[in-house]
This record gives C-alpha cells, sequence and structure tokens, in this order.
C-alpha cells in the first residue's frame, strides 16, 4: 500500500514538474500571440489600428464618447470562452469570441471564422441580443455568450456612468 | 521479435488508422488539407514518443491496479505540453488544429499501444513501436489530407505557411483549376474518402500477402 502510494506520488510529481517547466519556458511567446491576436481582431472590429499605447489586458479600452471595448469571459460547455465586446453610443454591441474549448462540429459555431452566428449579432443592441434564440444541441455554448453580452452591456453601462 | 519486425507490424500490418480503425476522431477532423494533417501528425508523433517511452520507463513502479489513471496522466502531460509548444511556436496552426490536439489525450490508439507494449517491453522496442505507430498515423493522416484536398480545392500543400513560416508562402501547387469532388472538404467527404481510401489498402496490403504466399513464389508449405 505505501509503495504504491508513494509510486503514484512520484509520477505525479513527475507529470508536474515536466507541466511546470513547459509553462515558464513558453508563457512570454503564448502572451505575445495572444495579445497580437486579440489586437488584430479588435482592430477588425474597430475598422481602425488601435493605438500601442491601449494596454490590452485592461478590462476596458476606449472612452464612451466614441467606443469602448470590454474584456469579458463566460463558462461554455467545455471550459471558458473568452471574448471581447465592443460598444458604441447608442449601445450597438459587437463580439468575437478570442479562445475557446467548444466541443468542434457542435459548440464552435461561435467561432467567427467558422460560422457567421456571432456576426449576425452585430450593431444590435443588448435588448435585441436578448431575443437571439438557442442554436438546438449547443443551448450551454449559446446561453454562455448571451450571458456575456448581458455582463457586457451592464458592465459597459456603469463604467461610463462613472 | 526483431525492432525491424516491431517497425514493420506498427506501420503496415497494425496500422492504427486503416487496420485497427484507431483515433478516427481527430483523423478525420483535421485531414481536410495537407498542411493541417502533417500539424496533427507532428503533435500525435510527439504525444505517442513521449509518452509511450515515458511509460515504459516507468513501468517497474506503475502499480498494476492504477495502470490506467497513470497512463492517461502521462499521456495528458504530454498533450498538454504539446499544445503549449504549438500555441507559442505554430500560433497560426494552433488556432487551427487547437481543439484536436486537445483531445489526443483521448485517442485510443495511444492508450492501446501503451497498455498492450509499452507497459511491457524495453525502452528500445517502446521507442521503435511508438516511432512506427506514429509513422503509420502521419502516412494515413498525409494521404487523407492530400486526396481529400487535391478534391476538394485543386491543391496541395495549401498555408503551408502556417507550419513553415513565411519561406513556404510559394510552396502551394495548383493541380486542378476545377475542383473535382467539393465534399470531400466536409465531414461527410471525410468519411467517403477514409472509407475509401482504407478498403483500397487493405486489398493492396490483402493482395501483397496473398502474392508472397502463392506456390510458384517458393514459399508453400508443400515446397518447404
Amino acid at each position: 500500500m505505501g509503495r504504491t502510494v508513494l509510486s503514484l506520488a512520484a509520477i505525479g510529481g513527475l507529470c508536474g514538474l515536466l507541466l511546470v517547466t513547459t509553462h515558464y519556458q513558453t508563457k512570454g511567446p503564448i502572451q505575445i500571440n495572444r495579445e497580437a491576436q486579440a489586437r488584430g481582431l479588435m482592430t477588425t472590429m474597430l475598422g481602425s489600428p488601435l493605438t500601442a499605447e491601449i494596454d490590452l489586458t485592461a478590462s476596458f479600452q476606449g472612452d464612451c464618447t466614441t467606443w469602448v471595448f470590454h474584456k469579458t469571459q463566460a463558462m461554455g460547455y467545455a471550459g471558458n470562452i473568452e471574448l471581447r465586446t465592443l460598444w458604441r453610443p447608442g449601445g450597438a454591441m459587437m463580439m468575437r469570441v478570442i479562445a475557446h474549448r467548444e466541443t468542434p462540429g457542435i459548440g464552435d459555431f461561435i467561432d467567427h471564422t467558422r460560422d457567421p452566428w456571432i456576426l449576425a449579432l452585430d450593431g444590435k443592441r443588448i435588448d435585441a441580443i436578448e431575443q437571439t434564440d438557442n442554436v438546438s444541441g449547443a443551448t450551454i455554448t449559446t446561453r454562455a455568450i448571451l450571458r456575456a453580452a448581458q455582463f457586457s452591456a451592464r458592465n459597459i453601462e456603469q463604467f461610463c456612468d462613472d | 521479435m526483431t525492432k525491424g519486425f516491431i517497425f514493420k507490424n506498427a506501420v503496415l500490418e497494425r496500422n492504427p488508422a486503416w487496420a485497427q480503425l484507431l483515433g478516427l476522431c481527430p483523423l478525420l477532423a483535421v485531414s481536410n488539407t495537407m498542411i493541417n494533417a502533417l500539424g496533427l501528425a507532428i503533435a500525435s508523433t510527439a504525444v505517442i514518443v513521449g509518452s509511450n517511452t515515458c511509460i515504459s520507463a516507468l513501468r517497474r513502479f506503475i502499480p498494476a491496479e492504477a495502470r490506467l489513471p497513470c497512463f492517461v496522466l502521462i499521456i495528458a502531460t504530454f498533450t498538454t505540453v504539446t499544445s503549449a509548444w504549438l500555441e507559442a511556436y505554430a500560433y497560426d496552426l494552433y488556432l487551427k488544429i487547437a481543439l484536436f490536439v486537445q483531445i489526443i489525450v483521448t485517442n485510443c490508439m495511444i492508450l492501446g499501444r501503451a497498455e498492450a507494449f509499452a507497459s511491457r517491453q524495453n525502452i528500445g522496442n517502446t521507442v521503435v513501436d511508438a516511432v512506427g505507430t506514429a509513422l503509420g498515423f502521419a502516412l494515413a493522416l498525409l494521404l487523407l489530407g492530400a486526396i481529400r484536398e487535391l478534391l476538394a480545392t485543386g491543391t496541395l500543400l495549401a498555408n503551408a505557411d502556417l507550419l513553415f513560416g513565411p519561406t513556404a508562402v510559394n510552396w502551394p501547387i495548383q493541380v486542378m483549376q476545377t475542383p473535382l469532388l467539393p465534399i470531400a472538404a466536409t465531414p461527410p467527404g471525410a468519411f467517403l474518402v477514409a472509407g475509401l481510401m482504407f478498403a483500397a489498402g487493405n486489398v493492396m496490403l490483402n493482395t501483397l500477402k496473398t502474392g508472397i504466399n502463392r506456390p510458384d513464389r517458393g514459399h508453400s508449405h508443400e515446397r518447404s
């Protein structure tokens, strides 16, 4: 019994060590890649380049007189879905998924490069977005996106009020 | 059991794709282009060689009653490591195949070789078997990827720059101007092309075996 526990602990420890080492080796390049992807996507959403000074790690970017980006996430079927929401005065919203782990072929319709579903929400206000039907077979994924939209709308409103 | 026999067996006769029909989910999902197929083949090779070598090295310490959780833990570790390296150094390709790299951990081809071979053999034999199995899987992936891409878009090596960088921008070859079978790029097309390809492969292998065993080749039981 004691030997079994020791063996399992040693194997778990070795795997943990390998994961920690890999994390420290790759976290720099991964961060750079993710920021570049987010910046590219936000530039496309906005239709004009973002200035280099904009801090992409902050929750909000921009100001309420022109546009505001909100960084948010929601729990999908298979893990966190990371999103960016663009809000313009008047309440028109645009959302894009930055990263997700939804099931290929079932829940990955939220990725605008694979399916135009999320593009259909472009320019709508939150009250119209809330009326969107769930996608059959991917209810949890759809609800996650709609919850993220409500969360973003609420937070951006609060951000602008402050 | 010689290393040559183990290797030949792993690549051809016990090929995970066309002989055992294992690991079909990523195989069918990612083989829509040759470059996607090559990316998954490299990722699967890293996972199977790394995890099975590790399992073979630790086989005397892995408790028999907890061997499956241990195998899954080791395979999951190597899958995560491979996924992180792809995300760090081949990000564009990672965005396309990330979901399928993550499910390598559930690929029964890898767990099957861990249970049937790596946990019972020395490191040398395990490495040969793992490389052979990975090569067999890669062969099936690349062949399927090439046929599907050719039928669906008329090209070969499209988006090679995702894997090989800017130097590969001019690598894609336009073989046909009009695609013959656009459905080949879709999931139903993957099943059709893979089914026909595996059937053709098995017919060829069986013909080869029958030819070798024919009496006029001098290998019959009557003459031996």
